[in-house]
């Protein structure tokens, strides 16, 4: 009992729900390997422990369990309108992993999810099936990391060695399949391990170090990111720079100039595939949980303006804090490289 | 989070008197059909349901609902603490085993049986039990139910815990409950005395008494700083009629100061400022307004 006065809470992953319909899955089996001192508790459906009522996110995210299970019916959706489709006619996401394993205090997810856990649905290949019936029908822009950090769940899951496996047989599919995988990690042993496969862009989200520090807890460093990003493009992988959610803090000019020469210190922006802009942005049933959730986090507490259902900064100073990111952006990348997002319509979602 | 009460339910007497011992509670003069022993100070209140479904669902919710639990956010605890038997079954193959008698098990399921239906404690902090899933029950469990309970992953069996959950729940988050059973039999409950009983659940209380005050010390290590929340509570106060504000309005002006306390910006000496050059008190609704827009910009 001594530890439990030190460290009261179980460490990640203590705990792993298994729905009983994949207990045999060799995927299972897997991540079950990579836990052997966990406890196994075998569940009827996923929504059994992850939709209980009355979760407290925030402390099941200190000691957040896994859930491994199936999850059947339709499995990619189309884009929300708050999401950056950069062009892309056929935009839709797929969710194979509900949450993430870092803590962005901003994060939407703490306003979508009612459980701090993470699930992992384990039947890859009906996502990959779905995948290829819709590229029969179109081409099709697939954003495989929104509900969560694929790159970051690589040691529990190693889900995007197999999307990127997948989309290297889709290659001869006469409507091109284009994956986006966003993330934060910074783990460079990725780019060793694989190879670039035309299709497959990597989203890599930079804040300055001021904002991971403040509201990014767990994830690397500025530094690290920008290490990472940068091996990627010496590598040959299409790197996609996201400036979004730009968060305001003190001083916030001198904090995102000084992370743009950090930037462009390290990479060349030639390279780039292209960057994205966005200030912070998220539906307003979310908002509501996650001021619930966070009452202590300051980019949760901004005053933030409604607009259609939608919280934002004023105009005024989303105006300002987006124009003075793409003023310094154009000044190394052609206009069609960088993309702004605008307000198509109220959304449902917001950004991680 | 502030745990300001633990409630602890046992069926039976028997289970209680080492923890009314322990915690030193005293009976509450209570007009009530269960007998319900505390102490506020330490904050820790013990009920005695009786046994079976039933009782323990109508016990929880009533004494839940005479002290409010839940009611003030993230605050109460419920422990459901009492015997259980063990179901001497180990897959297809059941085998006769009462080596457990005396082991204390925080169950990470259960289900019930007489619906099927199946509920997930969350386990958020280190402990020294083993885990294991129980079966709720209508009827005591002897060994003739064996081929029932075979049916499920579950080692223990008890007469409460789905009914403690479910109850629970309309009060608390599946982080607020924990249920932990001593295992007294495995279906040959003859011997199973009140004496013995007491003398289980007396053997346990090291680990159970360091686990409540484990749960307490976490309420303590949880708890939000009011300090914060009181500094925008009065200026808050202050300002609203100061403003002439509408609902709207005080309510941005809260968010407002709230934002500043938790970004580090000091809203005093704007504040100071604006009522010593006489811009606040507004005088109407309009000047309320402006000085209202003025005030967001200079916070910000």
């Amino acid at each position: 009992m001594k530890s439990l006065r030190k460290d009261y809470y179980n460490p990640p992953f203590s705990h792993i729900y298994v729905e009983k319909g994949v207990r045999e899955h060799p995927r299972v089996r897997r991540i079950l390997e990579r836990f052997p001192a966990a406890s196994v508790v075998m569940i009827d459906h996923y929504k059994d422990v992850f939709c209980r009522r009355g979760q407290n996110f925030v402390m099941q995210q200190k000691s957040r369990s896994l859930i491994l299970a199936a999850r059947r019916g339709t499995l990619l959706y189309p884009g929300a309108p708050v999401c950056q489709s950069f062009g892309n006619e056929y935009f839709y996401y797929a969710s194979c992993i509900m949450n993430c394993v870092y803590d962005c205090e901003y994060c939407y997810l703490k306003g979508m999810y009612p459980s701090g856990n993470m699930v992992l649905f384990v039947n890859l290949e009906d996502y990959f099936h779905q995948v290829s019936e819709r590229l029969g029908e179109h081409a099709l822009y697939l954003c495989i990391s929104y509900d969560t950090d694929l790159m970051a769940a690589e040691p529990i899951a190693g889900y995007t060695g197999e999307w990127i496996s997948f989309a290297r047989t889709q290659l001869s599919r006469p409507n091109p399949l284009k994956l986006e995988i966003r993330t934060k990690s910074a783990d460079s042993l990725f780019w060793s391990e694989h190879t670039p496969v035309p299709g497959i862009i990597y989203a890599i989200t930079l804040s300055p170090q001021a904002v991971i520090d403040a509201c990014e807890h767990s994830t690397p460093s500025l530094r690290r990111r920008i290490a990472s990003a940068r091996q990627a493009l010496q590598r040959g992988f299409a790197v996609r720079l996201c400036f979004d959610p730009m968060i305001f803090c003190r001083d916030w000019e001198r904090h995102y100039d000084e992370m743009l020469g950090q930037v462009f210190a390290e990479i060349d922006p030639g390279l780039l595939t292209d960057v994205s802009v966005g200030t912070f942005r998220v539906s307003q049933d979310y908002l509501k949980k996650m001021r619930k959730n966070r009452p202590d986090s300051a980019a949760v507490q901004f005053p933030y303006e409604n607009d259609s259902g939608v919280y934002h900064y004023s105009r005024e100073l989303t105006e300002k804090m987006e124009g003075f990111l793409v003023k310094r952006l154009r000044e190394k990348l052609p206009e069609e490289k960088i993309f702004l997002w605008e307000k198509s319509g109220p959304g449902t979602a917001g950004f991680r | 989070m502030v745990i300001s009460m633990i409630y602890i339910v046992t069926a039976m007497y028997a289970e209680a008197h080492p923890i009314i011992t322990h915690f030193r509670l005293k009976k509450e003069m209570i007009r009530s059909p269960f007998q319900v022993f505390s102490d506020r100070e330490a904050g820790v209140c013990l009920l005695i349901s009786g046994t079976g479904m039933t009782a323990a669902a109508v016990a929880v919710s009533s004494v839940c609902t005479r002290y409010g639990a839940g009611a003030a956010e993230e605050e109460d605890f419920l422990l459901n603490i009492g015997v259980c038997g063990w179901l001497s079954h180990s897959g297809a193959r059941p085998r006769r085993d009462s080596s457990q008698t005396g082991q204390l098990f925080l169950c990470n399921k259960i289900l019930e049986q007489t619906t099927g239906r199946t509920f997930y404690p969350d386990i958020l902090y280190r402990h020294p039990f083993r885990e294991a899933p129980i079966v709720t029950g209508a009827r005591v469990y002897e060994k003739t139910d064996q081929r029932d309970a075979q049916e499920t992953d579950a080692l223990l069996y008890d007469m409460e815990a789905s009914s403690v959950y479910q109850a629970g729940a309309c009060f608390l988050g599946p982080h607020q409950m924990s249920f932990l059973k001593t295992v007294s039999d495995d279906g040959d409950v003859r011997n199973v005395t009140p004496e013995r009983i007491e003398q289980l659940i007396g053997e346990n209380m090291d680990p159970l008494t360091d686990y409540i005050e484990a749960l307490q010390a976490i309420s303590r290590e949880e708890s939000r700083d009011p300090v914060s929340e009181r500094a925008v509570q009065k200026a808050w106060e202050k300002l609203c009629p100061d403003l002439h504000c509408s609902r709207t309005m005080s309510e941005s002006i809260r968010q407002h100061l709230r934002y500043c306390v938790l970004a580090g910006v000091d809203f005093a000496p704007v504040l100071e400022e604006m009522y010593r050059k006489g811009t606040l008190p507004c005088r109407n609704k309009r000047e309320g307004k402006q000085r209202f827009e003025e005030l967001k910009k200079r916070l910000l």
